[in-house]
């Protein structure tokens, strides 16, 4: 699979999108869900794009 | 097999994104009520018979203003925090001043960013919400394209038939 053809995980994804603010857990509890949403984004890209590169 | 391992990876992330977008919506959710009903979030409000008899007069007064003059009026309240005024102005419908409801939720906006000390945690708890909402519909778009380009859903029907004729050959055997 070509470079510009890889998948990769939606931009949306990512906990840096919402402001760290101490001692928030509502807030905390933002970030950590869109990090493991991009943790299982990024992991299920990785495999699209391995299976892509050799279907075996 | 790789593409069995990349079904269920979406599976698994389908999984991990309703799960924990929804927890985090709830806590979201929770903590902006919370703050919605402390003190420092609720508009000025008469208590005393005298300042309710007191109310109907203000917003006999705002009424009878042009829109212009009410409007100013309204901003001069806001910025000196004048309780009487605010009160009468912001409680009943916004028709008792004469005012678009959504211009005096606008003023009721000014007044919260002026002088409540949550306004800036509304506000960012009001971002996350809808920063998760985004990252909600952008994974289910996402998911459902790369399915739509791979056939990983059929990939996931095709092995959890396998599974189960695998499963009842076992048992018949």
């Amino acid at each position: 699979m070509s470079e510009d053809k890889q998948v990769r995980a939606p931009l949306s994804l990512h906990e840096g999108l919402i402001p760290e603010v101490n001692g928030d857990s509502a807030i905390a509890a933002a970030r950590g869900a869109l990090a493991d949403a991009r943790h299982a984004a990024e992991s299920l890209a990785a495999a699209v794009n391995a299976t892509a590169a050799d279907p075996c | 097999m790789r593409a069995l391992k990349s079904a269920k990876l979406s599976e698994a992330m389908s999984e991990t994104v309703a799960r924990r977008l929804d927890s985090a919506r709830n806590a979201i959710s929770a903590q902006t009520a919370a703050l919605e009903q402390s003190k420092d979030w609720t508009l000025p409000r008469s208590a005393t018979a005298r300042d309710i008899a007191l109310d109907g007069e203000v917003r006999a007064t705002l009424r009878a203003m042009a829109p212009e003059a009410r409007l100013a009026a309204l901003n001069a309240a806001i910025a000196s925090n004048d309780a009487p005024v605010l009160s009468a102005a912001f409680s009943g419908p916004s028709l008792l001043i004469a005012m678009p409801a959504d211009q005096r939720n606008a003023l009721v906006d000014n007044w919260r960013k002026r002088h409540s000390p949550n306004w800036a945690r509304h506000e960012q708890l009001k971002s996350a919400a809808a920063k998760v909402e985004q990252a909600g519909s952008a994974s289910i778009a996402w998911l459902g394209e790369l399915n739509a380009q791979t056939g990983l859903e059929q990939l996931v029907t095709k092995a959890a038939e396998a599974r189960a004729k695998a499963e009842a050959a076992i048992k018949a055997a």
